[in-house]
């Protein structure tokens, strides 16, 4: 059926060991790179959108804070 | 039938059912591609010519084929949403850019590292290599075009319209090797026979990554348009409900 008689003799792919395994190499980087990017621009909207919530938490609260000032100093 | 036409463009639709498709689409993907790298690497016999270097091939077609599907689909898309109105369209459209591009970048790579020993050059200008190389550079055009918009509306019209255009060019990738007699070969015929030139031990196993690698492009353009929903939808209440369950967790990549 063919195929290598040791784990060398596989390494070496019969002389074309560079074309053979830098294709697939490249192969390899292509996948991760589909999987990789997609996942980590979805981490990053998540953390965005997390910070937003917190900064316009944060305003709400500070506007509350003067609102309460001001009613302080008229009543 | 229009039920589930428009089912199909409704973006929580399209997130929910490809959430749950995800897990079994991934392990069958894994599968695939495990099983035919490993026999195409190391279990199918020796290329009578091209000696172990023809094992390039297994991974050189399917992504041809693959990038060439990829531009097909995003035409497809591109059409829905020029003539429907579609937006799930137009978002699925924006992930087959990417993806196409990665996908015809490793066939043009495998190509020249396999022509290097084969043919004594690793370019030359050939039908189907200068039409496939032209194909890069749509999908390239297709992603600056989009983000050279400030108006999303716009960007996905004329994104779609360029889209369209350069969809001349993918059956000259196929038939390139059929109307002009240049370098690179035309498809090998596939014979059940044992002893043709092309025996099922050879191809079999290429079947095995054609579809593995079909499942991770499924994956790559659903991870992607799942990211758009997110971002386009962001107003909605389905999402800002996937948002706070994901706060709640930690972290959110389900």
């Amino acid at each position: 059926m063919g195929g290598f008689n040791s784990f060398s003799e596989f390494l070496a792919m019969g002389g074309y060991a560079i074309y053979v395994w830098s294709a697939y190499a490249f192969f390899v980087v292509i996948l991760v790179f589909n999987i990789w990017q997609p996942m980590l621009a979805r981490k990053k909207y998540f953390k965005l959108l997390l910070r937003r919530e917190q900064v316009q938490q944060e305003r709400a609260q500070a506007k509350q804070k003067r609102e309460d000032m001001t009613n302080d100093s008229t009543s | 039938m229009w039920q589930w036409f428009f089912k199909l463009s409704s973006p929580k639709w399209f997130y929910t059912i490809s959430g749950q498709l995800m897990p079994w689409l991934a392990t069958l993907t894994t599968l695939l591609l495990g099983v035919g790298l490993v026999w195409g690497l190391a279990f199918t016999p020796p290329d009578y010519q091209m000696g172990e270097n023809y094992r390039i091939a297994y991974i050189h077609v399917p992504s041809a084929a693959i990038a060439m599907g990829c531009y097909y689909m995003m035409a497809c898309m591109a059409a829905a949403f020029l003539i429907w109105r579609i937006k799930m369209a137009d978002m699925i459209a924006k992930a087959c850019a990417p993806v196409g591009m990665t996908f015809t970048a490793l066939a043009l790579f495998t190509g020249s590292v396999w022509g290097i020993p084969t043919w004594g050059t690793w370019w030359i200008w050939d039908a189907r290599l200068t039409s496939t190389l032209i194909m890069l550079f749509l999908f390239i055009g297709v992603m600056a075009l989009r983000s050279a918009y400030d108006s999303e509306a716009a960007g996905a019209k004329a994104t779609a319209v360029l889209t369209l255009v350069g969809v001349v060019n993918v059956p000259i990738i196929t038939y390139s090797v059929k109307w002009w007699n240049t370098l690179h070969q035309g498809a090998s015929s596939l014979s059940l026979s044992n002893t043709a030139a092309n025996p099922p031990q050879i191809w079999v196993p290429a079947f095995f990554v054609g579809f593995g690698l079909l499942g991770f492009y499924l994956i790559a353009i659903i991870l992607r348009t799942r990211n758009e929903i997110l971002m386009r939808e962001r107003r909605t209440e389905w999402v800002d409900e996937i948002l706070s369950a994901s706060k709640s967790k930690g972290q959110g990549l389900s």
